[in-house]
Parts: structure tokens; C-alpha cells; sequence
């Protein structure tokens, strides 16, 4: 039972990595990113092919920042002449043409059977011990997010962001230049979540297609959502919380005496439920964007 | 090549009664509803609850669903959706996100993963002017022509349409006229659940009853509604149009023809993605729509 707990514990830690990059993008930045997976993905995938080629993991997860740190930077160019909803649909949609094209060209990357056997972390350390480290490095890598992301909101950056999301007019009036400050955002959103990817394929040594799915983006907007947009402190509450109430379902399905195929259908709907009574109800979220003094005047 | 234009040509009819349900809802509240799609889900299921529990004749089990689809939409845009637009476009759009999942997860729990069939006939297909058509595909897109010409005569020719067309160019312009605007969002949205929910019984006719019809369609009728101009139905089924046919063509096309190679087709799973790609090429050039003269003002 132990061990569950440590696996729940990592999982939910790359779970608050991937919300605290999402929330910078769309909380702070104000970018509707409905294909963060993608990102996730493109450090995932990084890692498997690094293994693949048999080049040491680091440089696979240089190059997971390198390929998302551009994937972010064409996301932002496209949206740079597109509004909201618009820039929304068309993340969505290059996220979901990426997962077809890894599903359909196996020769990139088995296609729908995935890279097994990457290898984990710690393998030389005994079983009880690797397990704690292995979270330990989970929990490290999601307060140094926390730290970098924190340290960019209440930066002058984080500040042009948000008066770019608020106000798209006035930043232009006093001169900042919205395409590169989305375009940086977005590669500092996309660098972010390509670490949770890699860490997570070394984790499981295994990286698929199935990783891939839209449902993903959805469970981390649904963490940020219920923490509160545009802060990061409840973007790791969220993720704590809705990943627990994730796990939780199974168990409910069991109450219900529903046959085995039928819980992803039962996560969705209290995952969905869930966003939904937190946007009508209480928009902030449970910790709402703190607002500053000297930061927002009408 | 015949085969290939009346292949398209029943995409298209399903296309565009899916873009122009989204075309509806957007004129008339501006947001795009990505639940959308889920209505026709909801439409081919219910439909084939009708059948195969209560032996319902399939024409009169959609004939009932139908409606009632529309009488769906139409409480979820009263009540959900307009408080979602309260507090902008960005949450109503995160929150039809998290309506299309608890739809589908919903539908999951009850119905399970298989897909299902409505017990059809198989009947054989004939051939017409060079192509093999089965007698469905004509029923498919006979209906389609019925009912968007149909609704393009109601709003084009009757005093209803014109106040539709009112409330869409300006709400509170049309207020002070005299118009319920109120009144005539929630027959848009109970057209759009309807045309919908037909939508998704047509497919199901045609290949089967899925959880991820819906959502597959979601691409591409974002594509069609945001060709098509997001304003008229006619530009709906032009878009739908262009984007079966180039669905088909991209697909049938050998693209070692000129260099004297083995053969190379794209993989059949590319179906999807080519609707992202006129997606993305349409929101990259020409997002004000096909037939609009005027630009879009961001």
C-alpha cells in the first residue's frame, strides 16, 4: 500500500508540474491552451527517442525544451492575428494532429505500440529506497516549477502579461510587443511541461500515443480551474485534488457495481461536473489570483 | 473519381448540418460551442436506445429524438451556457468543454465503450453515373438537402428568419425594434441541437454508433464553420463542401505518381487531421470566412 502511496505521490507531482505550466500559460498569460498535452508529449516522446537512438537521458530532455520551447513559439505566431476562441480550437487541433501522426507513422516511433523499456530512476539503489527518492525528485522538480513560475508572475514579464490579457490595448499603447511576450510565455509554458513528459516516460519507461489524449489537457484545466486561474500555489492544490478525486472514481465505479470498462466514462463525468460547478459557482477557484495594490488600477 | 465525389458529397451533408448547428449558436451568442458535437452523440444514442429497448421504428425513434435534442440544447443554453457567457467567452468556452465530457462520460457509463448498430438492412449498393452509392448515402443526403434548404428558406424568406438574422447582426439593435431576442437564441440553439442529433443518427445509419463520433467531428466542423464565414448557412455547406472533398481527394491521391515510386497514400487515420489542417490554414488566411468581403476586425 506503501508503494501506491509513492506512486500516487509522483504522479500527482508531474501532475502540478504540468498544471503549474498550463496556469502560467492560460492563468497568467491569458493563452486558452485546450492542447497543453502536446507539450507533455514532445518531452515524453523526446525521451523515448533519445532511448531509442541511445544517447544518454539528459540530452533527451534538452531536447524535449528544445522541441517545445518551438512548438510554443509556432502556437504563439499562429495566434498572433487570432482572437480567444479561435487560438483555442487551433492548439486543439495541433495537438491532436501530432498524436495521429505518432499513432500512424511507426516508423517515428512504433506508432500505437509506444517505446517500452526506458530505463528509471536510481536503478542502482534498493527498492524501498528508490521509491522515496524517485518522489523526492518528483516533489523537487514540482517546487523548483512552482519557484520559476512564481518568480516570473510577479516579475515585470509576469506583470506585461497580465496587463496583455486584460487589457491587450493599453499594453500595446505603452509600447510592449504582445506577439513576443505571448511567444516567450508560451516556450516557458511549453519548456515546463516537456520536463513533466520526460520524467514521467523514465518514470514509467514507457511512452505511447494513448498518453496523448485530449482528456489529458482537460484533467489539467480542470486542476488549474479548481485551484484558481492565475495562481500557483492552487494550481498544486488543484492537481492534488483533482488527481485524488481521479484515483477516487475507481472506487465509486466499484460502489457502483459498474463492469471495469465503464470508469473512464465515470471520471469524466465527475471530473467535467466538477469545472463546471467551479465556473458557475466560484470562478476564482479555491484560491483565487491574488491582486495587488500597486498592480491593477481602474 | 465519380466514387470520390459522392463519397464527399455524404461527408459534406453530415458536415455541414454539424457546421451549421455551430455557425447557429455562434451568430447568435458569439461563443463556439464545443459541446456542439456531443449533441449528435447524444441524438444516435438515444435513438438507438428507442430501437433496440422499446422497438421503435428508426424513423420514428429519430423523429422523437430529434426534437428532443433541440429541447435540450435549448434548457442547456438558457440555463448553463448563458451564465457561462456572463463571465466571458474564455469561461463559456472552457465550460462547453466540460459539458462535452460529462456528455460523453455519461453516455459512457450507460452504455459502455462497444460501438452499436441500429439494425438496418444491409442493402446493396447500386451503381449511379460510375459510382457505387447505397441506397442510405441517397436517404443521407436527400434529408440533408430537405432540411438545410429548409431552414435556409425560414431564414431567408419569413418574418421569423428576419428577426433570427436581426438578433444575430445586433442584439440590442433588434431589442429596440421590438424583438424577443431572448426568444429567438433559444430557437437557435433548439435548431442547432436538432440538426445536430439528426447529424449524429445519419452517421449512425452510415457506419455506426460511437462515443467519439462526436468528438471526431468536432475538427472538422470547426473547420467548416470558420471557413464557411461563421455567419451563413449557405457558407456552411460550401466550406463543408471544400473540406470533404479535401478530406477524400488528399486521401485517394498517389503521391509517387509523378516520380516513378512505389505507390504512397496517406493512411486512412489522416481523416481527422486534414480537417485540422484546413482548420489551421483557414484561421491562418482567411479567418473572416470564404465569402465574407469584409476583414475581421480582431
Amino acid at each position: 500500500l506503501l508503494e501506491f502511496a509513492y506512486h500516487l505521490g509522483f504522479v500527482a507531482a508531474i501532475y502540478a508540474v504540468l498544471s503549474l505550466s498550463l496556469n502560467f500559460q492560460a492563468g497568467t498569460g491569458g493563452l486558452l491552451n485546450f492542447g497543453h498535452v502536446a507539450f507533455f508529449g514532445i518531452g515524453a516522446y523526446a525521451t523515448g527517442l533519445t532511448f531509442l537512438a541511445g544517447w544518454p537521458a539528459p540530452i533527451g530532455v534538452m531536447l524535449g525544451w528544445v522541441f517545445a520551447g518551438l512548438a510554443g513559439l509556432g502556437l504563439a505566431k499562429l495566434g498572433r492575428t487570432l482572437t480567444v476562441e479561435y487560438w483555442a480550437i487551433a492548439s486543439l487541433a495541433l495537438a491532436e494532429t501530432l498524436r495521429i501522426v505518432l499513432v500512424t507513422e511507426t516508423w517515428i516511433a512504433r506508432g500505437p505500440h509506444g517505446i517500452s523499456g526506458i530505463p528509471g530512476f536510481f536503478s542502482h539503489l534498493p527498492r524501498d529506497q528508490r521509491q522515496v527518492a524517485i518522489l523526492l525528485l518528483g516533489a523537487s522538480v514540482a517546487v523548483i516549477c512552482y519557484v520559476v513560475v512564481q518568480y516570473l508572475t510577479t516579475s515585470q514579464f509576469g506583470r506585461i502579461l497580465r496587463v496583455l490579457r486584460e487589457q491587450p490595448e493599453l499594453a500595446m499603447a505603452m509600447g510592449h510587443d504582445i506577439v513576443t511576450a505571448k511567444a516567450k510565455c508560451s516556450i516557458v509554458a511549453g519548456v515546463i511541461a516537456a520536463t513533466a513528459g520526460s520524467l514521467y516516460t523514465h518514470y514509467i519507461s514507457y511512452v505511447g500515443p494513448e498518453q496523448l489524449f485530449p482528456v489529458e489537457t482537460f484533467l489539467v484545466w480542470t486542476m488549474i480551474v479548481v485551484g484558481g486561474l492565475g495562481n500557483h500555489k492552487g494550481a498544486i492544490i488543484g492537481a492534488v485534488i483533482v488527481y485524488a478525486i481521479y484515483i477516487g472514481t475507481r472506487f465509486v465505479n466499484i460502489q457502483l457495481g459498474l463492469p471495469l470498462d465503464r470508469v473512464g466514462g465515470i471520471r469524466m463525468v465527475f471530473i467535467g461536473i466538477l469545472l463546471l460547478t467551479v465556473l458557475l459557482v466560484r470562478q476564482g477557484g479555491l484560491l483565487p489570483e491574488p491582486v495587488g495594490r500597486h498592480e491593477v488600477g481602474r | 473519381l465519380e466514387q470520390l465525389v459522392s463519397d464527399s458529397l455524404v461527408r459534406a451533408a453530415i458536415l455541414s448540418l454539424i457546421g451549421i448547428g455551430f455557425v447557429t449558436t455562434y451568430f447568435l451568442t458569439r461563443f463556439l460551442n464545443i459541446a456542439h458535437v456531443e449533441f449528435a452523440t447524444v441524438g444516435a444514442y438515444a435513438t438507438w436506445l428507442l430501437t433496440h429497448r422499446f422497438s421503435f421504428g428508426l424513423l420514428l425513434s429519430a423523429s422523437l429524438v430529434i426534437p428532443c435534442v433541440g429541447l435540450m440544447a435549448l434548457v442547456m443554453g438558457r440555463t448553463v451556457f448563458r451564465r457561462l457567457l456572463r463571465s466571458g467567452h474564455a469561461m463559456a468556452i472552457l465550460g462547453s468543454l466540460a459539458i462535452s465530457f460529462v456528455i460523453r462520460g455519461f453516455i459512457h457509463s450507460l452504455a459502455g465503450p462497444r460501438p452499436r448498430h441500429y439494425a438496418l438492412v444491409p442493402e446493396p449498393a447500386v451503381p449511379v453515373m460510375g459510382a457505387l452509392v447505397t441506397p442510405n448515402q441517397v436517404r443521407i443526403a436527400a434529408i440533408t438537402a430537405v432540411v438545410i434548404s429548409a431552414w435556409i428558406l425560414i431564414l431567408y424568406a419569413s418574418g421569423l428568419g428576419r428577426r433570427v438574422r436581426a438578433v444575430g447582426v445586433n442584439q440590442q439593435l433588434a431589442e429596440v425594434s421590438g424583438i424577443n431576442s431572448n426568444r429567438i437564441v433559444d430557437l437557435g440553439w433548439f435548431v442547432s441541437g436538432g440538426l445536430a442529433a439528426l447529424a449524429g443518427v445519419l452517421i449512425g445509419m452510415e457506419v455506426s454508433v460511437q462515443l467519439n463520433m462526436g468528438w471526431n467531428l468536432l475538427l472538422p466542423a470547426a473547420a467548416v464553420a470558420i471557413l464557411g464565414g461563421l455567419a451563413t448557412p449557405l457558407g456552411s455547406v460550401l466550406a463543408a463542401l471544400l473540406v470533404s472533398g479535401a478530406e477524400n481527394g488528399l486521401l485517394a491521391v498517389n503521391w509517387m505518381a509523378p516520380f516513378d515510386a512505389d505507390p504512397y497514400r496517406l493512411s486512412l487515420t489522416y481523416r481527422p487531421a486534414i480537417g485540422f489542417v484546413v482548420l489551421v490554414l483557414a484561421l491562418m488566411f482567411r479567418p473572416e470566412g470564404l465569402l465574407s468581403r469584409r476583414r475581421r476586425v480582431a
